[in-house]
């Protein structure tokens, strides 16, 4: 799979997470192009193409990135707030998907520009449910931006 | 025709005689039918002739006769209309078997006879032309039977006619020696005659219009005289000629030529005579009718008259006598007819009367028609006299002369009469006597009709004098042309009214008041007018006085009030007095418009002034412009007629000025000797204050000091010494300090002596200060609180200071100590706070920790279990995963108890944002949220009008949310489930509540409900965290209200909360109360 190629980016530090949610997509036949971050830092050098990423190009973004908000070196909302701040960035639809349902996760969530903030259920089957409505929402029904050489993008976006 | 003038016997006898010959008529066509079936011949002929009856002929009588029975009907058609229908048809096929044989004999058709051969089976031979005529005739009759008749032209009557001689001249031919020649036997004629008869009878009063049944000579000729003649006729014609003709040449058809002309010019001479005879008699009881009917008429005319009319001859006997006559003199009509009348004219008019009627009968002998109309008196049989009006006629008849009287009683009349001329008389005399005013009546034209005496008397005229004039001569002659017009105003409003100068006989002139009204009659013309006239002369003189007196009454300065102290009467010299117009002044209480200030007590006024009628003396005033005047003022009472007090009369002079100068004088010489008083009071009033002041100055508990301006003690009271341990000094106030011991309030320092208040206050500032006392005459240091003040004289110039000061060393030692206690506490209070939000921050770590760290083995444990379950199902035992199942299932849970616990948490940290929330619309989203729960169940929702409330709206729809959920939760086994939202009031305060009729509880656990964890239902009967509740509880108490449950088991359960705190104390405590 190359770089480019991805469409999903999924940034989970926990393995059982990891395990579960790729167990989901995979049922729903949505794991063929995953790139798993394993922390913010690592999320971050793939979207802003650098250090191990710096192969991938801003012409490719993933059409979706779903983001745990609980993670080490840099956190889920710094990734969330760095990502939405950043014109070449800021278009990614970026799904937070995390265990909290505090209120302050939520408002900052939000305030930073994520596209949806989703609790992770309990229950396996919801879960699945879940996973399932979001890889036909973002994947299939929701029209993406075109994809456009970064500069272009990032003028327009100053204009 | 008349119904009368018919016999209903005679009519019955003809529809008998009709139903009788058309009953044998078909006798006599069955025989002839009998004998071709039998072919037994002499049923055929009879043996007379040759002729037989034929087969069809047969049929045709039986055809007819059962037409004319279906057709029977008394008027116009059968009402059913198959029978009338089937009745044609009947006579049709005869027609039909007429009309074939005549075609038959006269164009020879023998398909004819083949058909009559094929349809009846019987070799019979044509019938012969009349009897196919006629067959053809009594059809049409049949089917014509319903036309009515126009007049006397009946159109069944003439074919039945036709069809009656056809037969008779078969009749005749039979009874010929010879073979018949017309080809009709003997039973065809007589049946053909029966049948023509029976259906010409059928129905007897339209034949010949009805006149075989009329009761008139006509009918009766006809009836009698008609059959008699044909019979006789016929059979003597027939015999003789039978005898007497045969040997002459006359052939068989001039024989019947000539009886059946002789039978047919009879029967129309007889019947001609029977209808002239009818008319006759028609023209005639006519005639009598109309005489019977007129003599009724007059009959009951005479009867029902409402005079009484009576009727004698020339011998003066009664010979008719009416109702009312009976009724007018009781006496009834047997007793008087041929009675004389004299019985009726009183005794002495009775010569008079017969000298009357005698020369009435001689003058208007040949005048019946002329009545004389006067009134007369006459006599009831019961000796009673009364007033008649009579007029009276005469005629001759029979040679005898009869009178007519008609007569009315007219007393009523007469009474009535004399009653209005008794009135008119009463009413004359009465206007006669009227002296005070001329009443009088004009005639439409204004000229006088009446005068009374009043009149002659105001006007100076004679009745004699005057009547007859115009009226416009009691007018002065500048006013004589408004008349005319005077009386047009009466006219047209019904009504005229003046008060003028009016001119007497003499030419003088006279004030009068005068009223005008038009008379009219009944029919609506106009009568005249009457007029009414009164001398007002006097009154006019005494008002021009009266008007004269006021004005000069209105120079002069009085007023005029009703006993209730209103003014009814302001002058103008009033006005000028007090500058109050005279309409700001009627109508308002005198003594409050003038605020009047009164030298005596009010009631002694008054006293006076009803005992003695009068009163004089001095007020004070106060005018319009507010300004004090001095009046002196006069008061008389008025009284009425019965003494009562109506009026008084004040009159007010004013001595303002003279009061003044008086008073001036008075004043100086006062002043003096008031000088000299106030001089030896005021020396005694100063030794008393300063005795006073030094008791007040010694009795108080502070020290208090004064000095003069060079530092002098001229003040000193006993508490000061007490304070300070030492008395007074004489040393200068720079020594002050050192003398008293006097120290700043460290205690070491001695106080600047010229900052101490009391050398400041000499200075002339005031200030308050505190300072330390320590000297060798004090046991102890006292502090002391310090007011300096400086002392002014009246000029304000400065003259000493003074010094007050109090013992606070009590308070000073109490008020170290709550500072002490005060700074340890808001010591500790910094402490807890810390401590508190430590807590707090912990508190929040750990809760953001459980949410995202507690809930994630969960979610593993879960998803690893789904996917065993889903992808290695094949490969794990059933019981294997059930276990499966239930780990799944456990890991829900508590993700459910998880994130209930987080709300919880959440709501105890969380801030409550009130606002105005209407709990109704809550309510309803809630229960629309919920609805899947409720969904295939039968939920009855009552709810209640709910408040608008300050409160959380997310909070309160979270407590909605538990007890609504929990309601529809506990009432799951209900079949119907009742659930009730809505308000009520208890102790004065608004209290929400959610019932439900669930299964309850039982309220000895009603202090657990409210607990965390705590429940009251097994998990497996009732799913649940037990801490919804609690929850709820959070959220209530964040409100400030409280929340609490009354339930029975098996009955239900009510939970009631309030938001915000209770108006008053109340004794909730009593009941299952969980709350703030």
């Amino acid at each position: 799979m190359s770089l480019n190629g991805t469409q999903i980016l999924l940034v989970e530090d926990n393995q059982n997470d990891l395990d579960l949610t790729l167990h989901a997509l995979k049922k729903e036949n949505l794991a063929n192009h995953i790139l798993v971050a394993r922390d913010g830092e690592e999320a971050l050098d793939f979207l802003f193409c650098r250090g191990a990423y710096s192969d991938h190009s801003f012409d490719h973004p993933p059409r979706l990135v779903l983001l745990d908000l609980k993670l080490p070196k840099v956190t889920g909302l710094e990734v969330l707030q760095k990502v939405k701040s950043d014109p070449r960035t800021k278009a990614i639809p970026i799904i937070v998907l995390t265990s909290s349902k505090e209120d302050r996760d939520l408002v900052n969530s939000y305030n930073y520009g994520c596209n949806s903030y989703i609790q992770k259920p309990v229950s396996f089957a919801e879960f699945r449910e879940t996973v399932k409505h979001l890889g036909l929402y973002w994947l299939v029904v929701n029209q993406p931006l075109p994809t456009k050489p970064a500069k272009e993008m990032s003028e327009s976006c100053h204009e | 025709m008349s119904t009368e003038s018919v016999d209903p016997r005679l009519i019955k006898r003809l529809e008998l005689f009709s139903w009788a010959t058309s009953l044998l008529a078909m006798l006599i066509g069955w025989l002839g039918l009998c004998g071709w079936l039998l072919h037994w011949e002499v049923l055929k002929n009879w043996q007379v002739g040759v002729a037989k009856m034929k087969f069809f002929s047969a049929v045709s009588f039986l055809l007819m006769g059962i037409s004319l029975w279906l057709l029977r009907n008394r008027e116009g058609l059968p009402a059913n209309r198959r029978r009338a229908v089937t009745g044609w048809a009947a006579a049709g096929v005869v027609a039909t078997i007429g009309f074939l044989s005549l075609g038959a004999d006269l164009f020879d058709w023998k398909f004819v006879d083949d058909l009559f051969h094929f349809v009846s089976g019987v070799q019979s031979d044509r019938i012969s032309i009349p009897t196919s005529s006629a067959f053809i005739l009594l059809a049409s009759a049949l089917c014509t039977l319903h036309w009515k008749p126009r007049g006397r032209i009946w159109t069944p009557q003439f074919l039945c006619f036709a069809a009656i001689m056809i037969s008779g001249i078969g009749l005749l031919a039979a009874t010929l020696p010879a073979s018949s020649p017309t080809g009709m036997s003997l039973p065809t004629s007589l049946a053909l005659l029966l049948t023509a008869l029976s259906i010409a009878n059928f129905r007897p009063t339209w034949l010949l219009g009805g006149i075989l049944v009329a009761k008139s000579p006509g009918g009766m000729l006809l009836r009698r005289v008609f059959p008699a003649v044909l019979l006789i006729m016929n059979l003597v014609g027939s015999l003789e000629w039978e005898a007497l003709l045969t040997p002459t040449h006359l052939s068989w058809a001039e024989v019947v030529i000539v009886t059946l002309c002789g039978n047919l010019l009879l029967s129309m001479f007889i019947l001609w005579t029977a209808f002239v005879l009818d008319v006759a008699d028609q023209h005639r009881s006519a005639a009598a009718r109309s005489l019977h009917e007129s003599e009724q008429r007059l009959a009951s005319i005479i009867a029902s008259a409402m005079d009484a009319i009576i009727t004698i001859d020339d011998q003066q006997r009664v010979i008719l006598f009416n109702a009312t006559a009976e009724k007018m003199f009781l006496c009834p009509a047997q007793a008087v007819i041929g009675q004389p009348i004299e019985r009726f004219i009183p005794e002495r008019f009775r010569p008079a009367h017969r000298e009357h009627i005698r020369r009435f009968a001689v003058s208007a002998m040949n005048d019946p028609a002329m009545g004389r109309l006067n009134t007369l008196r006459a006599l009831r049989s019961n000796g009673e006299e009364f007033p008649i009006d009579a007029s009276v006629s005469q005629m001759s008849s029979e040679g005898r002369q009869l009178f007519t009287v008609i007569l009315r009683d007219v007393s009523e009349r007469v009474r009535a009469e004399e009653a209005l001329a008794a009135k008119e008389e009463v009413l004359r005399t009465l206007l006669d006597g009227v002296q005070d005013y001329a009443i009088y009546m004009l005639d439409p034209h204004g000229r006088v009709a009446s005068w009374n005496a009043g009149a002659t008397r105001i006007k100076g005229y004679s009745p004699e004098e005057v009547i007859g004039q115009h009226f416009s001569i009691f007018y002065p002659e500048e006013l004589r042309s408004q008349a005319y017009h005077h009386l047009q105003v009466a006219l047209a409003t019904g009504q005229y009214e003046d008060e003028g100068q009016r001119r007497r006989k003499d030419g003088s002139l006279f004030w009068a008041k005068v009223a005008i009204l038009p008379i009219f009659h009944p029919d609506g013309s106009l009568r005249g007018f009457s007029k009414v006239l009164h001398d007002v002369t006097e009154r006019h003189e005494m008002d021009k006085l009266l008007r004269e007196q006021s004005r000069v009454m209105d120079l002069s300065q009085v007023l005029v009030r009703d006993p209730a102290g209103q003014i009814v009467t302001w002058s103008q010299g009033m006005s000028t007095l007090y500058g109050y117009s005279r309409d700001e002044a009627v109508g308002k209480i005198s003594h409050e418009l003038l605020h009047t200030e009164f030298s005596f007590p009010l009631a002694q006024i008054e006293a006076q002034l009803k005992r003695e009628g009068r009163w004089a003396g001095e007020l004070v005033h106060r005018k319009k412009d507010g300004s004090r005047v001095v009046v002196a003022s006069v008061w008389v009472l008025h009284r009425d007629v019965e003494g009562r007090p109506t009026r008084v009369l004040e009159a007010n002079t004013d001595i303002t000025q003279l009061k003044l100068t008086q008073e001036q004088l008075a004043a100086q010489s006062e002043e003096l000797n008031r000088q000299a008083q106030e001089l030896a009071r005021s020396t005694r009033a100063l030794e008393e204050q300063t005795r006073l002041l030094q008791i007040i100055m010694d009795s108080m508990g502070e020290g208090m000091v004064a000095v003069d301006q060079n530092g002098k003690f001229v003040l000193w009271n006993s508490a000061a010494t007490k304070i300070l341990g030492i008395g007074p000094t004489h040393a200068f106030p720079s020594e002050w300090t050192g003398f008293y011991g006097l120290f700043l309030p460290d205690q070491v320092t001695p106080y600047p002596p010229e900052q101490l208040p009391l050398a400041r206050a000499i200075r002339g500032e005031a200030m308050d200060k505190e300072m330390y006392v320590r000297n060798p005459a004090l046991a102890e240091g006292v502090w002391l609180e310090v007011s300096g003040r400086p002392l002014r004289d009246d000029q304000g110039a400065l003259c000493g200071g003074v010094a007050a000061f109090r013992d606070v060393t009590q308070r000073k030692l109490a008020g170290q100590v709550i500072q002490q206690l005060n700074e340890e506490l808001e010591h500790r209070v910094k402490e807890r706070t810390a401590q508190l939000e430590t807590a707090n921050k912990e508190m929040e770590a750990f809760t953001y920790s459980v949410s995202h760290d507690l809930r994630a083995p969960l979610r593993h444990i879960a998803g690893f279990a789904g996917i065993l379950t889903e992808d290695f199902s094949s490969q794990i035992p059933p019981e294997a995963r059930h276990y499966l199942d239930r780990i799944q299932e456990g890991t829900r849970r508590m993700g459910q108890l998880v994130d209930e616990l987080l709300t919880l948490t959440r709501v105890g940290r969380q801030a409550v944002s009130l606002q105005v929330t209407g709990l109704q619309s809550v309510v309803e989203e809630t229960i629309s949220l919920l609805q899947p729960e409720a969904e295939q169940r039968d939920v009855q929702w009552k709810i209640g009008h709910l408040p608008f409330v300050e409160c959380d709206p997310t909070l309160i729809a979270q407590v909605f949310q538990n007890l609504i959920s929990n309601a529809l939760k506990y009432s799951r086994p209900r079949p119907h489930t009742v659930i009730e939202i809505g308000q009520t009031r208890m102790d004065g305060q608004t209290v929400l509540f959610v019932r439900d009729n669930g299964v309850g509880f039982s309220m000895k656990y009603a202090d657990k409900l409210f607990g965390v964890f705590q429940r009251l239902h097994r998990n497996e009967d009732f799913e649940g965290t037990g801490v919804g509740l609690a929850t709820v509880q959070r959220i209530i108490q964040k409100h400030g209200g409280k929340i609490w449950a009354e339930a029975e088991l098996d009955q239900g359960a009510t939970f009631y909360f309030t938001l915000g705190p209770a108006e008053k104390a109340n004794p909730m405590e009593a009941k299952a109360a969980v709350g703030a």
